[in-house]
């Protein structure tokens, strides 16, 4: 076997580093990200201060242009991707917290509390979410960031809950959960020791999965006039759409927004397939 | 007799980041039609990935050089296409885990089909063929219509040997062909082999394993692989009742005979493991591990060499030139 | 001298259900009675389907029987409800298991699960750390090993057999009385099996150690045991010393002997046996191997032999009814 070993010592760091796939897509995101947190400080305008100017074209004073109320769309677009990425951030933490605690619970015990949390994910399964959610989304008081992230979160966990129940429940029965027991390791000890830190890198995974959900998901709620506020991703094209930006022929309203969207919604989705190239075994191409 | 098989200085390694890995270092042997070889020794030696060159090579596999000649057909300069083309025709193989081979949800027909379709040959044809070689082999004609999943180890380990044999292929090459399964389906599956030798459905056999006992049941002739190299050859009988390699001694104590408790006599095994071939030991390969050992051992690497009719030896202490050098 | 510990399987069964509802039901081990005392190694031979590993997992406490029960020096081990009454069970009774690389969090060093067994039972050399590394060192040793070849390694930097042999050093610390190892040897190189199993040997004679060793090697199961009991099917159809499996009584035991391939003999005459596939073959009213058997009787198909005793041996066969 000493031979193979050798053979076998190839580590996810280095199929992370060769993986061309990663570096673009990690690239774009944290681009995104960048664009969200320091483009604010970069123009002097905020996304609702009136500007003189009527559907401008791009020029140096407005990069994107001004929409057919004169709002600044740089401005619009860098404060949206504040808030779009917020609501995306808090609903992705929700539902992997959710779905770990969840699917461990089910995957541990098993039986009726197993066969209840199976159901429910079922349910979720079946009925597709976004439904439940714009029907929640219309009665509710008021939508702010934390709102519609915990309302997207609540609504997505199953996914994380489904896996991380399938791992835990092989776990529970693997070899070296019960060779821990016999070391005279009590269940939460071996919970610690053994299960949470096999669990955790898959938790991140499937952050990051859900993230790319979830903002897909955000900026179709956006769209839809869900939004948290008025100048979120998906509001800027709602509103270039409801206004008539399209005939009117201001397509810098909804071409630069439109682009980030689609940059960021592509680019977390290669991030996922490439992190499970790297992380599943099975997948891994060498 | 006609030679099936001749390698010589054939090599193998494996390319990986820290270096090569030399799993097969300068392997010579032939084999003649209707012989069935045992080819021995621990997990780690080379012996999976010898043979597993002959028929598939993919990387980081690499054939970095020697000669290996099945008949006429040069394995080493084998072009991809030609290589598809002798698979199973001229040369087959069953696989160490060929009981997963077999996924689940195809039938066995549609197996055959495949296999049809890849020769060129009609399904008819291949259909009645595999029916005839079942009933040969003990395996109900029903099987065809069955899926893998529904088939015991034993009767899957047959059906994969039928598969693997339906074209009657000058060598068959089974890599552990009995390790999985159980002691009373062993005997049958090896009797198999055995007798698809002395029918003629198959010119000659390599049977890898790590298990001497079963080898002695049916093999004409072992070769003992250490390290990527070949250390000793000989007729069955003559290696196990008088081992000459101090490896293959110790591999064949390893062995308990029955009626041997261990309040009668104490058994040893072989202890260590084989080295890291990456960076094999100089001299004789075994030197570390050697019980024998001599100051020549550790510096110069013994030659293959004939000894007393037929039996071939890799060790210093029969070699008449020892003393000479050291 | 250690104290004089017993386990006890009286009318052991383990039903699995399968299929939808659970309605397909196979009986994995099948009113198994037996008696195990410390001081001697107690060898359980069967071919896969046996039930030999289900009743390991069961004595080890890791899989619920279905009805009869496991005493532990009079207590059900299955009654015990406390962490505290099973960590004290554990700490007598230990476990090896087959793969030694699925044995060991690959997320943790080799020698942190040693420690932590080590403080788990003896927490009084968590204080103090060079007592606590002597301990593991020469539990290592006793296995053939020296801890400086494990120091901060991972599992899959180690060979199978050095592995095995950690496991088995694990075991150990506790100080148990018995130590359950099923198919220890068979997932390691042939070259190092007979090692392994003298270690067990050894354990039993200069520790005291009683080994419950598990396997389908039917030589190895000679050479390592000082009573053997043969399972076929979930039943124990054969129980004596060694001795019995170089003249056994039992006709499948007899088919056993026949077909495993040994290195001083070659196969000469053909099996009088079906080739019968374990998983495929019927279970019926009378005895489990009548399918099989070439010496069977009429009775044999009707009604479940009684297990009779040879002096020696004991053998669950109508062979040897009297009458």
């Amino acid at each position: 076997m000493s031979w193979l070993s050798d053979v076998r010592a190839s580590t996810t760091i280095r199929l992370l580093k060769k993986n061309a796939k990663f570096w673009t897509s990690f690239s774009i995101v944290v681009f995104i990200i960048v664009l969200g947190v320091i483009g604010p400080y970069l123009t002097p305008y905020g996304p609702r201060t009136p500007t003189s100017a009527l559907m401008s074209p791009p020029s140096m004073q407005h990069p994107f242009g001004t929409d057919y109320f004169g709002y600044d769309v740089f401005a619009e677009t860098v404060y949206g991707i504040r808030v779009s990425l917020s609501v995306g951030v808090i609903a992705a933490l929700i539902a992997t917290i959710i779905g770990v605690v969840l699917g461990m619970i089910a995957g541990l015990k098993g039986g009726l509390i197993d066969a209840a949390i199976d159901t429910v994910i079922n349910i979720l399964l079946a009925i597709p979410p976004i439904l439940i959610m714009i029907l929640i989304a219309v009665y509710m008081g008021k939508r702010g960031i934390i709102e519609m992230g915990l309302l997207v979160g609540s609504l997505s966990w199953h996914w994380t809950a489904r896996a991380i129940r399938s791992q835990v429940a092989s776990m529970k029965v693997s070899e070296y959960v019960s060779m821990s027991f016999l070391s005279g390791n009590s269940f939460i000890k071996v919970l610690f020791k053994d299960i949470l830190p096999n669990i955790a890198s898959y938790s991140l995974l499937a952050f990051v999965i859900q993230l790319s959900n979830a903002i897909m998901t955000i900026v179709t709620l956006e769209f839809l006039g869900f939004g948290a506020t008025e100048w979120s991703l998906g509001a800027i094209v709602q509103l270039a759409v409801l206004w008539g930006g399209i005939t009117l022929g201001i397509w810098w309203w909804f071409t630069f927004p439109g682009i980030i969207i689609i940059a960021l919604i592509t680019s977390l989705y290669i991030l996922v397939v490439s992190l499970e190239e790297v992380f599943n075994p099975r997948l891994r191409r060498e | 007799m006609e030679t099936i098989l001749e390698l010589e200085d054939y090599k193998v390694y494996y390319k990986t980041l820290s270096g090569y890995v030399r799993a097969v270092d300068g392997v010579s042997f032939t084999i003649k039609k209707g012989e069935i070889v045992g080819l021995i020794g621990e997990s780690g030696c080379g012996k999976s990935t010898l043979i597993m060159s002959l028929v598939i090579r993919k990387p980081p596999m690499i054939v970095m050089g020697g000669k290996a000649r099945l008949k006429s057909i040069d394995l080493v300069n084998i072009s991809e296409k030609e290589r598809r083309r002798i698979l199973l025709t001229k040369i087959s193989i069953i696989p160490q885990y060929a009981l997963d081979a077999l996924p689940t949800i195809k039938k066995i027909k549609t197996f055959l089909k495949d296999i049809a379709k890849d020769k060129g040959v009609p399904e008819e044809e291949v259909l009645e063929k595999f029916i005839e070689r079942a009933r040969i082999i003990g395996l109900p004609s029903e099987v065809v219509n069955m899926y893998p999943i529904e088939l015991s180890g034993g009767m899957r380990q047959r059906v994969v040997i039928t598969l693997a044999t339906i074209f009657s292929p000058d060598l068959l090459i089974a890599d552990e062909p009995t390790s999985a399964l159980d002691v009373t389906t062993q005997r049958h599956v090896l009797e198999l082999l055995a007798e698809l030798r002395d029918t003629g459905i198959i010119g000659s056999l390599i049977f890898v394993t790590h298990d001497i006992a079963s080898v002695r049941q049916i093999a004409d002739k072992i070769i003992v692989m250490y390290a990527g190299k070949v250390v000793e050859i000989g007729e069955t009988e003559d290696i196990v009742t008088d081992p000459k390699h101090p490896y293959t001694r110790k591999l064949i104590e390893a062995v308990p005979k029955l009626g041997i408790n261990y309040k009668k006599k104490r058994l040893s095994g072989l202890p260590g493991s084989p080295p890291s071939l990456l960076n094999p030991p100089p001299g004789c390969r075994f030197h570390p591990r050697c019980p024998l050992v001599m100051a020549t051992c550790k510096t110069r690497e013994p030659p293959l060499k004939p000894l007393n009719g037929t039996r071939l030896v890799a060790c210093w202490l029969y070699d008449q030139s020892k003393g000479e050098q050291s | 001298m250690r104290r004089q510990d017993t386990i006890v399987l009286r009318d052991l069964t383990k039903v699995f259900s399968l299929g939808l509802l659970g309605r397909k039901k196979i009986i994995a081990v099948d009113r198994v009675n037996l008696e195990i005392r410390s001081g001697e190694i107690l060898n359980i031979l069967g071919e896969s389907g046996s039930g030999k590993s289900t009743i390991a997992k069961m004595v080890l406490r890791l899989l619920r029987p279905t009805k009869g029960e496991i005493l532990f020096n009079n207590t059900n081990i299955w009654r015990m409800t406390k962490w505290k009454d099973i960590k004290e069970y554990y700490r007598r009774v230990q476990g090896v298991f087959q793969d030694p690389y699925s044995s060991f969090n690959p997320r943790r060093r080799v020698l942190d699960v040693l420690y932590d067994t080590l403080y788990n039972y003896f927490p009084e050399y968590r204080e103090d750390k060079v007592s606590a590394k002597k301990y593991i060192a020469e539990a290592l040793e006793s296995v053939g090993l020296n801890i400086n070849d494990i120091e901060g390694k991972y599992s899959h930097q180690l060979s199978g057999g050095q592995l095995q042999r950690a496991s088995i050093a694990r075991a150990l610390l506790p100080k148990p009385s018995f130590i359950v190892a099923d198919e220890p040897v068979s997932m390691v190189d042939a070259s190092t099996r007979i090692d392994i199993l003298n270690i067990f040997i050894d354990l039993k004679e200069e520790y005291g150690v009683s080994p419950i060793i598990i396997g389908h090697d039917y030589s190895l199961a000679y050479y390592a045991s000082d009573r053997i009991v043969v399972l076929y099917k979930g039943q124990i159809v054969e129980e004596g010393p060694p001795e019995v499996l170089e003249d056994p009584a039992h006709p499948y035991t007899r088919l056993l002997k026949e077909s495993v391939p040994l290195i001083d003999r070659k196969w000469s005459k053909k099996l009088e046996y079906s080739i019968g596939d374990i998983e495929v073959s019927r279970r019926g009213k009378g005895c489990i191997f009548a399918d099989r058997c070439p010496f069977k009787k009429p009775i044999c198909e009707q009604k479940e032999p009684p297990v009779i005793n040879l002096g020696k041996s004991k053998v669950k066969c109508w062979l040897y009814a009297s009458k």
